[in-house]
């Protein structure tokens, strides 16, 4: 395989992800029952055999450093090797925060060059993914290309949210159309990129015309000037930086097992998380087309669901097409419907969390939360007895004071007290 | 606290867990899904703050190694001091470890080395939550050479221990191993705090002596009553020897209790161990479970009931697991019905499979005296055919399939 060292962008937020991303940044998010986004990269990176990988962060980082750490879950730890979280930094001259993607390439230049690998795989942290990037790198090197990217199907799909790819018989990539409007592409890009490494070092120098993405800045001239290839992927792939392709890809996980199966042992996912004991199931409970992490304690029923590690769901409780992260409290005779609760929560005894059918998309967030599932954020304590219809977006760190104690119906919002950091930070 | 050095005696073979302990040392046999019972001496020993450990081990360490590792599992990997693995040596002698008080002594020169002022030697097979430090403090505030920490066990359960006879003081005035009618209720829990110089000086005088069996509790201590200064530290906390095939499958049941003696995930006492990351478990459509515990990546489409489904453990639909343990890594072929059974890692029990058959209740040719409850041992990594019928109280150690098509209630197949 081809030397290469991968630099993985994890210093997005979304808009699209509403109380989700308050605290994190989209790598962080946890997912699957018991991973973070960002797993699935770099387990890749481990399963390819890739060990010098930087991770650029700049939102919030918190979650995602201490997640990483040196690396060592993902073998990326060593001697010679390992995980370097990049944030901005002081300079003498300048500083800067992150302003693009390819200015957080750009101002960790130094970084990429003292690794001595001919080629740079520039990977997103935000997308749930299985890949070798072996052959990838090997097709790269082996065209001659100065940049490949990894092309997917459409299947006639306007691929509106990513770039849309022309090829030609080659393989080569003739246009690329970011968020198209309209048009005909067969493939769409993943933000998948691998670069020869000096080609990449001299083009980030257009960060200098304060030009500072990677997509238009650095690929698409390279694009014009035909020297980018075409990698075909066809697996599973998602970019989980929506509320409804988080929540479906999820509820994939539960049903297609074969899709994603991160226990598979030819290409395991790694995380960091200390093992919990086994989770526990009582006399009474119900447990039913589920994923239930470790140091769970079931007494009420849990259906169609995914328990992260530690989720305690009392008796008479019941949990239906939900998420529920780490830790999280389900209090006795409580309801979660189509509910993503985050970590930390107390579900009061007998609340009711999506009631009723959606009517309405929520007030402030209509292009997310639109297709019935309503979110609580971490910590927050949802008092006994509470109704809160479908759509409704209920910040972090909520106090029980701070929810109101009627009907929420669907579509609404929850702020507290301090309006609307708490949702999206 | 001064100095402490901790020594976990690990190099019994564990006989009366058969076939459970035949490939493995018995400190690493595995409980309770992912954890091994050497899980808690070592996160007591991390929990209460102390990172210098000696694991004294001999009997088939390999599981034991592979288990410790380098210890970080534990926050126990240091680069001063931190828990190292002493297994028997080729020096000037080369012999064998001949009992537990020899295993130390052996190893003298090597916990001089780390000059501490207690040492405190454990067993590794124990399931219990203890903080070390009030018996240490309690050892160096009494000024005693040797404080062994004791409990008050049933009178019918008193022959199993070491017992001893205590004064008003907490001095203890007779120690006597393992004796019928002891005229006491307090029992060795086999955790020891000596000074380190009463341990240089006693264990020379031990291999010295050809009459000793080289053990602490039938030799050593009895030795130094009335001479030293020997107290006893009550605990009064949850603590029980697994050492046996009936103690193994009794504890582990308690721990499916609503309100279970170990708190396994407690915040402030946790017990760790090192398994490899898994994904959470999958519950099927047709699965019912119910007092179970279910570790990491199990997969369950059958019925379990008041069990134990080890992390990786698939029961497949209409499978039915009752009152039993499965250990990692077994499959459970559909149809198939397991009932008052430990099943040891990596088996396949076949299809229509049938494992604790009938009403038969015939203790075990091989092992009367211990397999006489009912209970089914199947070894690791066997193959059970499908529609095999296995009774109970039987010892299924045999790797040929032919063998296990129909066995009898009571049989060895081994």
């Amino acid at each position: 395989m081809e030397q290469a060292f991968a630099m993985i962008l994890a210093g997005g937020r979304s808009r699209h992800l509403p109380v989700l991303t308050a605290y994190r940044s989209i790598a962080a998010l946890p997912y699957g029952g018991r991973y973070r986004v960002i797993d699935f990269c770099l387990s890749n990176c481990m399963n390819s055999g890739i060990r010098d990988v930087g991770v650029l962060a700049q939102y919030n980082p918190a979650s995602l450093i201490s997640h990483i750490g040196n690396g060592a879950p993902w073998d990326l730890s060593g001697r010679r090797h390992r995980a370097f979280i990049l944030q901005p930094f002081r300079a003498r001259k300048e500083s800067n925060w992150y302003r693009g993607t390819a200015d957080a390439l750009w101002q960790n230049l130094r970084f990429i060059k003292t690794t001595s690998a001919d080629h740079v795989l520039v990977l997103s942290g935000d997308h749930i993914y299985k890949m070798d990037y072996g052959p990838l790198l090997d097709f790269h090197a082996a065209s001659g290309a100065d940049a490949t990217l990894v092309a997917k199907p459409t299947r006639g799909v306007l691929p509106r949210r990513f770039g849309g790819l022309v090829l030609d018989g080659r393989g080569s990539v003739k246009e690329l159309v970011e968020k198209p409007e309209t048009g005909e592409f067969d493939h769409f890009s993943l933000g998948i990129y691998a670069f020869r490494r000096e080609v990449l070092i001299e083009r980030l120098g257009i960060c200098r015309e304060k030009k500072y993405d990677i997509v238009f800045d650095v690929l698409m001239p390279l694009i014009s000037e035909g020297r980018v290839m075409a990698y075909q992927f066809d697996d599973f792939w998602a970019d989980v930086g929506w509320l409804e392709e988080y929540y479906k890809s999820s509820m994939e996980l539960i049903d297609r097992p074969g899709e994603l199966h991160p226990g598979n042992p030819a290409w395991p996912i790694c995380t960091r998380d200390p093992v919990r004991r086994p989770s526990y199931v009582g006399k009474a409970a119900s447990v039913k087309s589920s994923l239930v992490a470790g140091g769970c304690s079931i007494e009420g029923s849990v259906r169609s669901s995914l328990l992260f590690p530690g989720v305690r769901v009392d008796s008479g409780a019941t949990v239906e097409n939900s998420i529920v992260f780490s830790d999280t409290h389900v209090g006795e005779g409580a309801t979660l419907r189509s509910a993503i609760i985050d970590k930390e929560v107390a579900v009061g005894r007998g609340t009711f969390i999506g009631y009723g059918s959606p009517t309405c998309s929520n007030s402030q967030y209509p292009d997310s939360a639109s297709f019935g599932v309503s979110v609580v954020g971490k910590r927050t304590s949802i008092p006994d007895g509470v109704r809160i219809g479908r759509n409704c977006l209920i910040a972090s760190d909520l106090t029980e004071r701070e929810i109101p104690r009627r009907d929420i119906v669907c579509g609404e919002i929850i702020t507290g007290d301090s309006k609307w950091e708490r949702i999206l930070s | 606290m001064g100095k402490n050095l901790v020594i976990i005696l690990a190099g019994g073979s564990g006989e009366r867990l058969l076939l459970l302990s035949e490939h493995r040392a018995k400190p690493a046999v595995p409980f309770c899904g992912p954890y091994r019972i050497i899980d808690f001496a070592l996160s007591n020993c991390a929990n209460s703050g102390l990172h210098d450990i000696y694991v004294l081990s001999q009997y088939r360490p390999h599981s034991l190694a592979r288990h410790i590792d380098s210890g970080r599992s534990w926050n126990l990997d240091r680069d001063e001091g931190g828990i190292v693995i002493l297994q028997p040596y080729v020096g000037t002698e080369s012999r064998w470890y001949s009992g537990n008080a020899d295993a130390v002594f052996q190893n003298l020169h090597f916990i001089e080395e780390r000059s501490a002022e207690n040492v405190l030697i454990l067993g590794g097979d124990h399931v219990y939550t203890m903080d070390y430090r009030p018996m240490l403090e309690f050892h160096r505030e009494s000024k005693a050479d040797l404080t062994i920490g004791v409990k008050q066990v049933r009178r019918d359960d008193l022959h199993k221990f070491g017992t001893c006879v205590v004064n008003r003081e907490g001095r203890i005035e007779s120690f006597m191993e393992k004796v019928p009618n002891a005229p006491t209720n307090l029992a060795s829990m086999g955790i020891y705090v000596f000074k380190s110089e009463l341990l240089s000086a006693c264990l020379p005088a031990d291999y010295l002596n050809p009459a000793s069996s080289h053990d602490f509790g039938r030799d050593i201590i009895p030795a130094l009553i009335g001479d030293r200064k020997v107290f006893a530290y009550e605990f009064e906390g949850y603590w029980e020897d697994v050492g046996t095939i009936n103690t193994y499958y009794e504890v582990s049941m308690k721990m499916l209790d609503p309100s279970p003696p170990v708190d396994l995930d407690s915040e402030e006492w946790p017990i760790k161990t090192n398994y490899i990351d898994l994904p959470p478990a999958r519950m099927t459509g047709s699965c019912a479970v119910s007092e179970a515990m279910v570790g990491d990546g199990a997969i369950v489409g059958g019925t379990v009931e008041h069990s134990h489904i080890g992390p990786e453990v698939t029961v497949e639909e209409g499978a039915v697991v009752r009152d039993s343990i499965v250990l990692p890594g077994c499959t459970i072929g559909r149809g198939a019905k397991v009932n008052l059974a430990i099943i040891d890692k990596h088996c396949t029990v076949g299809e229509g499979a049938v494992i604790g058959y009938g009403v038969d209740f015939t203790p075990n040719e091989a092992r009367p005296a211990v397999m006489k409850s009912g209970i089914t041992l199947v070894g690791r990594g066997t193959d059970v055919p499908p529609s095999a019928v296995i009774g109970r109280n039987c010892l299924i150690g045999s790797r040929r399939p032919e063998d296990l098509v129909r066995v009898p209630s009571g049989k060895a197949v081994l």
